[in-house]
């Protein structure tokens, strides 16, 4: 008898609580249907930003933005792939709680954009900005470029053995010497595969010849690196900045790197990290403001500096390259437009050709 | 005087009745034995008296208290009933030594300290287990371990302690000491026990009484001696000592002699009425003689005892069990007369 | 050995379970009820249920392939697991194996090692240009072909020496508790010494086998990291790395429907467990418990030492040696020679970042907070579901034990979705970190606990009820310290997941709630290296060990409350 009475009350306890869960959500729902008013997560005059990026340069951007606007900032940093993931979770559940977000790839956000979680926003600074990289009609601004590369191990290849150019490495004398990070699980990655798929005569089976070479796959890029850093590969395709810093840190260490970058010259191939405003009706006017005042900042000569002390690359026509990168670098720019309709086919083709046989 | 009183118990585990509309007395000072084949339903029996299973239907007063009634939705808790129970594996503690593991009762019902003491001390005098307090369970042989569950039973004085097969793993010179020891123990303290075991030895060993237990049911109660003597059904009669069943509907010759022999055994040859038509008698109630006889059987098996030699005599087509003396022996094979001097009429299931 | 059908237990706990039924229900079903519906297609955009993301992967020759290595991997690394730990429990626990002390401490070492960290040692000694490669195939020509690391086998190896400390852990708690005597009693009967191992002690400790088992596989099923460093080379994809791979393209409704038949199989595999112990219930923790009475390895006794020293060696010690080498290197893949040298790498994780400290702080309190609740949560959970007949208990425990098979990245935005609108509003706080570590630590509080209580003689607790105590002093007395091993190896093993966990960290921690997994993560991902990385791991085992030590020297358990007159 105490049994059931317990069970069935506990049962109804349950029944509330759940109800009240899904009835939450379901109610925002409607509202957004109706007004597209979501509940603002944030404090008057505080912002929050989602970056990704090394931490030290996100604090120096903190800093830099908070010299003149005061303690207005919230930066959590976090991977491109968790920024991209975090922010689609919570659009699906309806209420995106970052009002800037930057990094990750443009294919990303040109998926938010479709879900129209991003806002419009054309930065004054925009006029300064390189011609090949305004893109997105404001709905988010490239603000810095990596370059895809080869990077290589300077003990394990010869001077004459380093590859000139992406052909290369589709050559007999790289079979089981290269990484790549698999395009199914990093968004990176995929971008990178756009591009040397995109490039000129190669297609398919440039990504064919790199698996017929023995390509080994790794779950980010960074991962790839290592794998040339501890010799077990002798080169990888990777961007550069991050090969930047590490070569950077032995130097502070004062070692001589092993690795090292090998410029191809069909041209690096050009990611860009983009930033945006999330979309929001309810939120305050002066966090608007601050949200395209950090847009700004973050294009701004100050902000592109600080990048580049990171070996990012400026999207301005009036900055100079990060050290390392050599002043005759050419870049290749993908179709991002093209890139994210082909997504599917891209990972498709892509898993199809690294699981064959 | 009534110590206790089980009425129209029923207890089902899902659709299998345990428990069958069981009705039950016990007398206050008297060890009852319930008896009874595995599965027969006596540990839920006790377990339903402690107060650790529920039931379906029934009730179960004890010391004039109410401790469980279906009907009228009473269900004392088992820490209330003022029940000990020594458990078939004795269940002592592991991680108590033998001084925690008996004063536990006592500590849980908040004795003062020296009384406990005094009271634990006293018990463990009475199952003579001096000296080991600071042992551990494991460190014990089994009888110590029996007499550490006793003890720890006896500490709070029950009103009613349960015995569930508690005796079976000890050796049969053990169990015997201990038999007479729980006795003497029992007398001493006035106590009221229910005994629950597969065994008959061990229940005649100790009981006032007999209760045997059949399907869920009692099948027959009463003091050991007229259960073993006066077995009302079939079961009783077979499971309490050895008997002999003899059937008036039987074609056989032999059978139909022995059937005639036994009804004028059982000396009120009227009484018989013809739907009953079963006798029991006791393998010592059958003589066997080397002289002619009206019944004639041939010895199948012979078992020295020491004080008796059990025989099988082979009587027409059936087995007749016999017990005699040792001062006539028969070989094998030794053709033999069969008589009869007691039998009882039993209802037959 | 005492067989005994499943009876009717009086009931006590009753008032307990309400409560913890709406936790269950509350903290795990609701957020994986919410995956569910994503993985129907149901959104706020879109109310419509359909099947189409089941169908898609379901369709998908690469689920099957994933599913079937997953299915082959778990399988291995269980197997290989539980050879492993419960061999080497049997020996700490029941031989005369001399220096018992030193094997737990280095089994419960392999255990402090991530398993990524772990991964990583491995690659350095099989990989490609692995140590144990260049040694046997380049220089001694011993083998015709270098080993591969990256292979499922490969992943079976790394998941095995990873796991196999819980095994160990569970094992020798319970063979500890076991009843001697049954063994002894087969040996007298005739038995030897390795005939009375297979036909009494191993099936008294098929529960807490299967158990531990049960806890590994489904673990395993749901482990992405090692999966990833070692699979992902050579295109080896297991169904965790194809949810990622969704949650990668963003796709979050195919990410759902794959988790959902991770849990499936899951769900069989559970099914299977409680189906082998139905029939029978074994006792082995009674009155005859703890009787010490070691097996005499004899002669054995020091080559059987060398040997698990040999192995010990291989799984723990040349693993973490690398890792502590590594943390001292200035830079990833330099050769260990003194001028590679430095101490840089400990100087730049603290270097004037307040973030590492409060990581550590954070983490610490988080751990330490979940692994109370999962212990007290798991116990409850574990005592209805053995101890007494409410309706669905099994299926409480099953709940209770899903999120073992849910990749972490997918728990984390499960929690998203359950937990990010009002009146639910915990998202954003630190809250909802700790809300989903006691949902990813609770498999654990229920499966060491489980194991002990369904080994546990029932009658014990009879004996103490019909002694005069209520329900909770039974509790109290006698189950609680008998069941005191598994949940403190329940405890330590949801500690150490919460300091070393990653994903969960990553997606869902605010500012101010940083933790030593997002300081790993955005170590590795970023200019540090893995020579940062594997200082922090070398800190992380530190403090581990220290905690140990000082619970150990400090938090002896105290002798039994006792009046005892002497």
């Amino acid at each position: 008898m105490k049994k059931k009475v317990i069970s069935i009350v506990s049962i109804v306890l349950v029944c509330v609580f759940l109800f009240s869960g899904c009835g939450g959500s379901a109610t925002t729902g409607v509202q957004e249907e109706k007004e597209e008013v979501q509940a603002y997560a944030g404090k008057e005059g505080r912002i929050t930003a989602y970056i990704s990026g090394p931490d030290q340069m996100l604090k120096d951007i903190e800093e830099g933005f908070e010299e003149t606007h005061g303690d207005v900032l919230d930066v959590l940093a976090m991977g491109c792939g968790p920024l991209a993931q975090k922010v689609n979770a919570e659009a699906e559940a309806g209420n995106v709680q970052a009002d800037v977000i930057w990094g990750a790839e443009p294919i990303v956000y040109i998926e938010f954009q479709s879900k129209g979680i991003l806002q419009q926003y054309v930065s004054p600074e925009a006029e300064a900005l390189k011609k090949e990289y305004v893109v997105g009609d404001g709905f988010y601004t490239l603000c810095n470029a990596r370059y895809g590369v080869i990077v290589y191990n300077r003990e394990r290849v010869a001077d004459s053995e380093v590859p000139v150019s992406w052909q290369q490495l589709a050559g007999e004398n790289w079979k089981n010497r290269l990484a790549i990070a698999d395009a199914g699980q990093s968004a990176m990655a995929l971008a990178l595969v756009a591009g040397l798929v995109q490039m000129e005569e190669r297609g398919w089976s440039y990504l064919q010849a790199l698996k017929d070479n023995g390509v080994m796959l790794t779950q980010q890029n960074n991962q790839a690196i290592e794998k040339v850093a501890s010799g077990e590969v002798d080169a990888a395709i990777a961007p550069h900045d991050g090969v930047l810093r590490l070569i950077k840190k032995d130097k502070k260490a004062g070692i001589e790197s092993k690795l090292a970058i090998a410029w191809p010259k069909e041209g690096a191939l050009s990611v860009q990290r983009p930033i945006a405003i999330v979309a929001n009706k309810s939120r305050p006017e002066i966090n608007n403001e601050l949200c395209h005042e950090f847009v700004d900042f973050v294009i701004s000569p100050a902000g592109q500096k600080i990048a580049a002390k990171y070996g990012f690359i400026s999207v301005r026509n009036d900055q100079s390259l990060p050290d390392g990168v050599p002043k005759d670098v050419k870049g290749v720019s993908i179709d991002w437009n093209n890139a994210v309709k082909e997504a599917g086919e891209l990972r498709n083709e892509f898993d199809r050709i690294m699981t064959s046989k | 005087m009534i110590q206790a009183e089980i009425a129209d118990l029923s207890k089902k585990y899902g659709k299998e009745v345990v428990i069958n509309d069981l009705n039950l007395r016990i007398n206050k000072g008297e060890v009852l034995a319930v008896v009874g084949p595995s599965g027969c339903g006596k540990t839920t029996l006790l377990q339903i008296i402690a107060g650790l299973t529920g039931a379906e239907k029934g009730s179960v007063v004890l010391a004039g208290r109410t401790l469980l009634s279906v009907e009228r939705n009473i269900s004392v808790l088992p820490e209330k009933r003022k029940i000990a129970m020594v458990f078939q594996n004795y269940a002592l503690w592991p991680h108590y030594n033998v001084w925690q593991n008996i004063s536990y009762a006592l500590r849980v019902r908040g004795v003062e300290k020296s009384k406990c003491e005094k009271i634990v001390k006293e018990t463990m005098e009475m199952v003579r287990l001096e000296g080991k307090q600071k042992r551990y369970p494991h460190e014990l042989s089994g009888g110590e371990q029996q007499r550490v569950a006793l003890a720890r039973a006896l500490v709070i004085r029950p009103d009613l302690l349960l015995f569930d097969e508690s005796l079976s793993n000890l050796d049969a010179k053990m169990k015997e000491k201990m038999l007479r020891e729980i006795k003497k123990i029992q007398q001493e303290l006035r106590l009221t026990i229910v005994h629950v075991t597969h065994d008959q030895h061990e229940a005649m060993g100790m009981a006032d009484r007999i209760a045997v237990m059949n399907k869920g049911r009692i099948e027959q109660v009463g003091v050991v001696e007229e259960v073993y003597k006066y077995p009302v059904t079939q079961f009783v009669a077979g499971f309490i000592g050895t008997a002999n069943f003899i059937s008036g509907s039987s074609d056989d010759i032999t059978e139909s002699k022995l059937w005639r022999r036994a009804v004028r055994a059982a000396g009120n040859e009227n009484e018989i009425q013809e739907k009953e038509k079963l006798l029991s008698v006791r393998p010592e109630d059958v003589i066997i003689k080397r002289e002619k006889g009206e019944i004639i059987g041939t010895v199948a098996k012979a078992i020295y005892r020491g004080n008796a030699i059990d025989y099988e005599i082979m009587a027409g087509k059936r087995l007749l069990y016999v017990r005699t003396g040792t001062r006539n022996l028969y070989e094998l094979g030794a053709e033999v007369s069969i008589d009869m001097v007691r039998a009882v009429a039993i209802k037959c299931n | 050995m005492k067989l005994r059908k499943g009876k009717e237990r009086s009931q006590g706990p009753l008032f307990i379970s309400g409560p913890v039924i709406l936790i269950v229900l509350g903290l795990v079903l609701y957020p994986l009820l919410m995956l569910f519906l994503f993985s129907l297609g149901i959104n706020l955009h879109d109310p419509n249920i359909t099947g189409a993301y089941y169908l898609q992967a379901l369709s998908d020759i690469k689920t099957m392939v994933a599913l079937k290595n997953t299915l082959y991997v778990a399988g291995g690394v269980t197997a290989v697991a539980i050879l492993l730990g419960g061999g080497l429990a049997w020996l700490v626990a029941r031989t005369d194996i001399p220096h018992k002390r030193l094997i737990e401490i280095i089994v419960f070492l392999t255990f402090t090692i991530p398993s990524y960290i772990l991964a990583v040692a491995w690659i350095q000694l099989l990989g490609r240009n692995g140590f144990i490669n260049r040694l046997l195939y380049e220089k001694w020509q011993f083998i015709a072909e270098p080993l591969d690391i990256y292979s499922l086998e490969g992943i079976i190896l790394v998941m095995a020496l990873h796991s196999f400390p819980l095994v160990f852990m569970a094992l020798v708690s319970a063979l500890k508790m076991n009843d001697k005597t049954l063994e002894m009693a087969a040996r007298l009967a005739g038995a030897s010494r390795m005939k009375a191992l297979f036909t009494v002690t191993l099936p008294l400790m098929l529960p807490n086998i299967l158990s531990v088992g049960l806890l590994v596989f489904q673990q395993t099923m749901a482990c992405f990291g090692v999966a990833a460093v070692i699979g992902l080379p050579t295109s080896n994809y297991v169904l965790t790395t194809r949810i990622y791979s969704a949650m990668s393209r963003l796709d979050l409704p195919s990410a759902a429907s794959t988790s959902m038949i991770l849990l499936l199989c899951s769900g069989v595999v559970f099914c299977l467990y409680n189906y082998s112990l139905r029939s029978k219930r074994y006792i082995n923790i009674n009155s005859q418990s703890r009787k010490a009475e070691p097996v005499s390895l004899g002669s054995w006794k020091m080559p059987m030492f060398i040997g698990v020293f040999l192995l010990l060696s291989v799984t723990t010690i040349i693993p973490l040696g690398s890792v502590v080498a590594t943390s001292f290197l200035k830079s990833w893949g330099l050769s260990l020679r003194f001028e590679n040298m430095t101490i840089n790498n400990y100087l730049t994780i603290f270097g004037g970042q307040t973030i590492a400290f409060r990581a550590f702080f954070n983490s610490i309190t988080f751990a330490f907070i979940a692994a109370t609740v999962t212990a007290i949560i798991g116990t409850i959970i574990s005592y209805l579901s053995t101890r007494t007949t409410i309706k669905g208990r099994k299926y409480l425990e099953f709940v209770a034990t899903w999120p073992l098979t849910v990749p972490g990245t997918v728990l984390a935005v499960a929690a998203v979705l359950a937990w990010i609108n009002a009146p639910l509003r915990i998202y954003g706080t630190p809250w909802i970190l700790l809300i989903t570590y006691i949902v990813a630590c609770l498999p654990f509080g229920v499966r060491n606990i489980n194991g002990l209580l369904q080994g546990m003689d029932p009658l014990l607790e009879d004996a103490a009820r019909v002694s005069g105590a209520s329900w909770l002093r039974t509790f109290k007395d006698i189950t609680l310290p008998l069941i005191t091993p598994g949940i403190k190896a329940g405890w330590i093993t949801a500690f150490l997941l919460v300091l070393r966990e990653i994903p969960i960290s990553i997606l869902l921690y605010s500012a101010g709630a940083e933790t030593i997994g997002v300081l790993l993560y955005s170590m590795r991902s970023d200019t540090g290296g893995l020579e940062t990385v594997s200082a922090v791991a070398v800190i992380l085992i530190v403090l581990i060990v220290a905690g140990n030590v000082l619970i150990g020297k400090f938090g002896k358990p105290r002798k039994e409350a006792t009046n005892d007159p002497s």
